[in-house]
């Protein structure tokens, strides 16, 4: 054989490995369930599940919650919740496997494509429309009759539904808001007791800082964008991403205020230079660099041991309150050979006990307002508590993250200079309907 | 042509500054190791420990499972080596040195294969091992790398370069194809095979995602996966350096002990006879 016929072979190879490539992410969803499949949801309507007898085995994918010096009173954790779940279920075996959180994604969908995947998985708030859309999960509206869906913070519950269907339910929330550095406070004259609400009240402070070489506060654009970074600004600007009809609005009046305002802060100083690349901004605010930095319960426990002098604040009010603050979730797959037993399992995971046994451990928020009670006394939990009332959690939408870094590359080509707010917005709203047109 | 004693130490400073800077981060996993610190802080010199401790070192080794992941690594890594020392050799001898109707054809092919990113394969990978119920056990990882494409390709082109004469001579003298394989063409290619089974052993004593995908429970979890699995979502700086630096000590020894043939077979195996 010549080396041109090898190197024609090799390239016919090569564009048919492409063409598989091209193939293969479409057909990756697991198959829907089959018609006569006994366990399927339609099986289950009646919602009187505690009266049905269950059995069989149900496997429940968690991950590593606690620090491993944790990791005994975590399995203590999901000792009791099996157990109750057992008074109720004897004949049904649940087995807990706790799988790395690193590329657990790639996991999950593997294992569902493959239909050997678990009977209950947690789940992220912008995962839920994706996974839906490929009816990777069971819609749990129809078993939810004997659940008490009213005691779940209704914010924290919207993040399982997608298109009017309850796809999972929470466990627990985080909440972001904005910490700031007493010290600089003070030292810009000002009382860490009355804290800025609203953004108008911050930006007196922001100059105030600046004016003394402080920076106002973090935009950690390196990060994937942009839960942390461009949607907490955008809805307090009475902004959002994607309307309730769908429609991208990214570019309206307020989206490009919202810009104009982020480009101004990087121009004036008020963000540090390096905001188109850095990841993480808080060694600025830990070396008091920085007069307030948007921050999470788990940046609250650094600055304490630390010994840090902080105060917590509140997301700043434009024409509305809104914070970003993630959801955890449990869901079952549309292909779970024991879905009944699954649902029920999720229920007593998320019922007012389990959430107050696995926050009180994990620090998270309980997902169930029957459950915040494990944090009275504790002022800063109080503030998260508040904040989680009116925290978002991220773009509902199949595409929510495909988006990020496609509205970060727009964000960091404004601050640059090369594109105007107006064009950056404009040229973020046509990425964003591309990837919706894709679907 | 000697070198002018100013070329000299200005090829000296440039040598030790590249050195300063390749040793940076393994000084940074040391050090750090050392260190009870969860994440990044203020100080950019946060990782030189002013209190040295073993904490990470304990948190690390007084995990349950902690003899199981090196066992399951140990079983992961040597297993495969083995296999691929002895196919890539006898693969490479066949490709290299043999003529037989369609070899061009399938080698290449063979090679296109390396082509198709792995990710692709992982999902029918999974279906089929699932189907051989062989999740969560040692086959899902072993099987599939008993021998490699890359290896092969390696002592393919280290077998070309040996003299067809040798083989002649060999034959001349009434060896048979077996004799001559492992009575010459492999002390000969020990370069090569070095270079394969050292490469062998670094891709699978480091492989995190394979393992990741096929293994369910923390007992079958080989080092990689169990250092990941302790490690919440934010990560712990501490224990991720002490973790780094137990799976470095087998690779940075087999590099050691292998260096030798490891540069030699990859020098030689680019040289035609």
């Amino acid at each position: 054989m010549t080396k041109k016929t090898s190197a024609l072979l090799l390239t016919v190879m090569f564009l048919f490995s492409v063409l598989l490539a091209g193939c293969g992410g479409k057909d990756s969803a697991p198959p829907a369930p089959a018609p006569g499949d006994t366990n399927s949801s339609n099986a289950s309507s009646d919602g009187n599940q505690s009266a049905k007898k269950l059995s069989g085995n149900i496997t429940v994918w968690v991950h590593p919650y606690v620090g491993d010096e944790l990791k005994d009173e975590m399995n203590v954790v999901w000792d009791q919740i099996v157990s109750s779940y057992n008074s109720k279920y004897p004949d049904v075996k649940v087995k807990i496997e706790e799988i790395p959180w690193k590329n657990r994604e790639q996991k999950i969908l593997t294992a569902l494509a493959a239909n050997n995947g678990p009977d209950v998985f947690y789940q992220l708030p912008d995962q839920i429309p994706q996974f839906a859309t490929k009816n990777v999960l069971e819609p749990l509206d129809s078993y939810m009759d004997d659940n008490n869906m009213e005691d779940f913070n209704q914010g924290a519950l919207a993040a399982g539904i997608y298109e009017n269907n309850l796809y999972a339910l929470p466990i627990l929330q985080e909440a972001q808001t904005l910490i700031y550095n007493t010290d600089i406070i003070q030292a810009i004259g000002e009382d860490p007791a009355k804290l800025p609400a609203t953004w108008d009240e911050f930006n007196v402070w922001a100059e105030k800082a600046v004016a003394q070489g402080f920076f106002a506060r973090d935009f950690p654009g390196g990060i994937a964008c942009c839960n942390s970074t461009l949607y907490p600004m955008l809805w307090q600007q009475g902004g959002d991403v994607i309307d309730s009809g769908g429609k991208v609005i990214i570019n309206n009046d307020k989206g490009v205020a919202t810009f104009q305002m982020i480009k101004d802060m990087y121009d004036n100083g008020w963000i540090p230079k390096d905001s188109i690349s850095n990841q993480d901004q808080f060694p600025e605010f830990l070396s008091g660099k920085m007069l307030a930095i948007w921050g999470s319960g788990y940046s609250l426990g650094i600055l304490k041991e630390e010994g840090k002098n902080f105060v917590l604040g509140s997301p700043l009010r434009g024409q509305e309150e809104s914070s970003f603050g993630t959801v955890g979730l449990f869901a079952v797959p549309s292909n779970s050979k024991n879905k009944e037993a699954a649902v029920e399992f999720i229920k007593e995971l998320t019922n007012t006990e389990s959430q107050k046994l696995f926050n009180q451990l994990t620090k998270y928020i309980p997902a169930r307002q029957s459950a915040a009670g494990i944090y009275d006394g504790d002022e800063e939990m109080q503030k998260f508590i508040e904040v989680a009332a009116v925290s978002r959690p991220g773009v509902m939408s199949p595409v929510a993250r495909t988006i990020m870094p496609k509205i970060q590359a727009e964000i960091s080509a404004m601050l640059e200079g090369s594109k105007t707010p107006q064009t950056a917005a404009d040229d973020a709203a046509k990425a964003i309907e591309e990837e919706l047109n894709k679907r | 042509m000697s070198i002018s004693l100013q070329k000299r130490i200005v090829l000296y400073i440039l040598l030790i500054a590249f050195a300063i800077i390749l040793f940076f981060p393994f000084a940074m996993m040391i050090l750090g190791s050392l260190q009870k610190v969860e994440r990044a802080t203020s100080d950019p010199l946060f990782w030189i420990p002013t209190d040295p401790t073993l904490y990470n070192f304990d948190r690390i080794l007084g995990r349950s499972e902690f003899v199981s992941w090196i066992k399951n690594s140990l079983v992961l890594t040597i297993i495969p080596v083995i296999s691929q020392i002895f196919l890539c050799g006898v693969l490479g001898y066949i490709f290299g040195k043999k003529k037989f109707p369609g070899q061009e054809i399938i080698f290449w092919t063979m090679m296109a294969v390396v082509m198709v990113p792995s990710q692709l394969l992982i999902i029918p990978k999974y279906i089929m091992f699932s189907k051989m119920g062989w999740i969560n056990t040692y086959a899902a990882i072993i099987v599939p790398e008993l021998w490699t494409i890359m290896g092969v390709f390696l002592v393919r082109q280290f077998m070309m370069s040996i003299p067809k004469e040798m083989e002649e001579a060999a034959y001349m003298d009434g060896a048979n194809d077996f004799t001559i394989f492992f009575r010459i063409m492999l002390p000969l290619a020990k370069p090569a095979i070095a270079t394969v089974g050292t490469f062998g052993f670094i891709a699978c004593w480091n492989d995190l995602f394979t393992p990741l995908i096929f293994m369910t429970s923390e007992s079958m979890y080989p080092i990689t996966v169990g250092l990941a699995s302790i490690l919440t979502k934010e990560g712990n700086f501490g224990i991720e350096m002490a973790g780094s630096a137990i799976s470095f000590i087998p690779t940075f020894l087999i590099f050691i002990f292998f260096q030798r043939y490891f540069t030699d077979g990859i020098a030689m195996s680019g040289i035609k006879s």
